[in-house]
């Protein structure tokens, strides 16, 4: 999902972060379950979530009042 | 030996002839060339890593594969925004700012190949409202999606 935002928006980008192998990062982001989503590094979920709630989540992170969403 | 056996290959073959549309370009970046090697830096994972995009590369003609060293050529890591190996940065008709850091290998294979099929599709079927909200974004958003391969 975060690519497809990625590839939508060109204000968007999507780093898919294979934890165990930055566990700097992974310490830094209390990454204790996965999938993990980290936005602007103010906005973190875990957890797959329904494409609404997710661009809800970026939107919320990139200062749009928007906010997560219920599934569509 | 290979990361894909004959049946995964074909299989992975088939899906690229049937869904690539756009070219795609990995450009990877190991840590370093000619076996120095830096504290901290694993490698063997980047060698592996490069291993498996060879294999993906050598499964469609129209998927290249680029590898750097980020000592050797920082002007393009810079340009890429890439400061940690290993990385992959997964280019269609343009650069979409996806990335993929690490080794994808066990069900981080799969997310690779999604994300070659997305970035070669170049338009997400996203619905009405999401686009919306996109368009209205006045601010950049980095999403970093933290995974593990098993």
């Amino acid at each position: 999902m975060a690519a497809l935002l990625a590839i939508a928006s060109p204000r968007v980008r999507a780093d898919i972060v294979e934890a165990s192998e930055f566990p700097d990062m992974a310490e830094r982001y209390n990454v204790y379950a996965v999938p993990k989503i980290i936005v602007n590094e103010t906005t973190e979920f875990v957890g797959a979530q329904p494409e609404g709630a997710f661009v809800g989540y970026v939107a919320q992170a990139a200062g749009l009042q928007e906010g997560p969403r219920p599934a569509e | 030996m290979p990361f894909l056996n004959d049946q995964d290959a074909a299989f992975v073959r088939k899906r690229l002839e049937r869904e690539l549309s756009h070219d795609v370009t990995l450009e990877f970046f190991a840590p370093s060339t000619g076996g120095l090697t830096l504290p901290g830096q694993d490698a063997e994972i980047a060698e592996y890593t490069k291993q498996i995009l060879t294999e993906v590369a050598g499964l469609s003609p129209k998927i290249h594969l680029n590898a750097h060293s980020l000592i050797a050529e920082p002007e393009v890591a810079q340009r890429l925004g890439i400061t940690r190996t290993p990385a992959t940065a997964v280019i269609g008709a343009e650069d979409y700012g996806v990335r993929f850091y690490g080794m994808p290998a066990g069900y981080e294979f799969a997310t690779l190949l999604e994300l070659i099929l997305d970035v070669s599709k170049g338009s997400p079927a996203l619905a009405e409202g999401s686009k919306d909200v996109l368009g209205k974004l006045q601010e950049d958003a980095h999403i970093q999606v933290f995974v593990t391969p098993t």
